[in-house]
């Protein structure tokens, strides 16, 4: 396997569950990454600043009724690497 | 790096499912009455616009026309869903192609009326439904991650 075809940023498994969730989704907030993915909103909080220092993901405000929330969606950037990381680890199967 | 291709050469097919199968099933669809209404109504409206034109009435391309921005509304109201599987952006233009699909149909219908055959009256305006039924299930379908 060469070192282009593992990343090594979305390979810890939090972030690989958060990041496989996001590129099923046009987009998402903290409370149902939450839910799909069992993680706590402080790993999910520390995984989500990984993933949009290296531009996987972005984040932003939406309102809903009358409160804002912070919605993450994944770039095509993360996408791509996502996949080519899925089909890395399928080699191995 | 090196210690992470070295901790992946080492690993077994066993503990590489593990991890693929730590990808979550991911969300369902959320089907709104709204929602509903329009899946149900658009392929009506096609049917009908193409008969009631077959017919000679211009109501039959006026309610093509209603069809095809239904189809593109159906769309439009399904991408960017929180929390929702992902529309893929050439789903707009599929849609838009329904659109003129079911409009040029029931115009030709009503260009051409009154249409004598029965089979043609009654069996062209299923092509509307079929184009349809077809964005539909693309729009609809689950897609991998």
């Amino acid at each position: 396997m060469s070192d282009e075809s593992i990343n090594k940023v979305l390979y810890p498994l939090q972030r690989f569950k958060v990041m496989g969730f996001l590129c099923q989704v046009e987009k998402s907030n903290y409370a149902s990454i939450g839910e799909f993915t069992s993680l706590s909103i402080t790993d999910i909080s520390k995984t989500i600043r990984v993933l949009r220092e290296n531009d996987y993901v972005m984040v932003g405000k939406e309102r809903r009724e009358r409160y804002s929330e912070t919605i993450v969606r994944s770039t095509d950037l993360g996408r791509r690497e996502m996949a080519q990381l899925i089909r890395a680890l399928k080699k191995y199967l | 790096m090196e210690e992470l291709i070295g901790k992946l050469g080492s690993m077994e097919s066993g503990e590489v499912q593990s991890r693929l199968s730590a990808l979550s099933a991911g969300p369902s669809r959320v089907f709104t009455g709204r929602d509903i209404i329009f899946i149900a109504v658009t392929p009506v409206l096609a049917y009908g616009s193409g008969v009631v034109g077959g017919l000679g009435s211009i109501f039959g391309p006026i309610l093509a026309v209603i069809a095809g921005f239904m189809a593109v509304t159906i769309y439009a109201t399904r991408s960017g869903r929180t929390n929702e599987p992902v529309i893929p952006g050439y789903m707009f233009s599929v849609s838009v192609g329904a659109g003129v699909f079911v409009i040029v149909s029931s115009f030709g219908q009503w260009r051409y009326a009154p249409v004598e055959s029965v089979w043609v009256l009654v069996g062209v305006p299923l092509l509307n439904v079929l184009v349809v039924g077809m964005f539909m299930a693309l729009l609809f379908r689950r897609r991998r991650a």
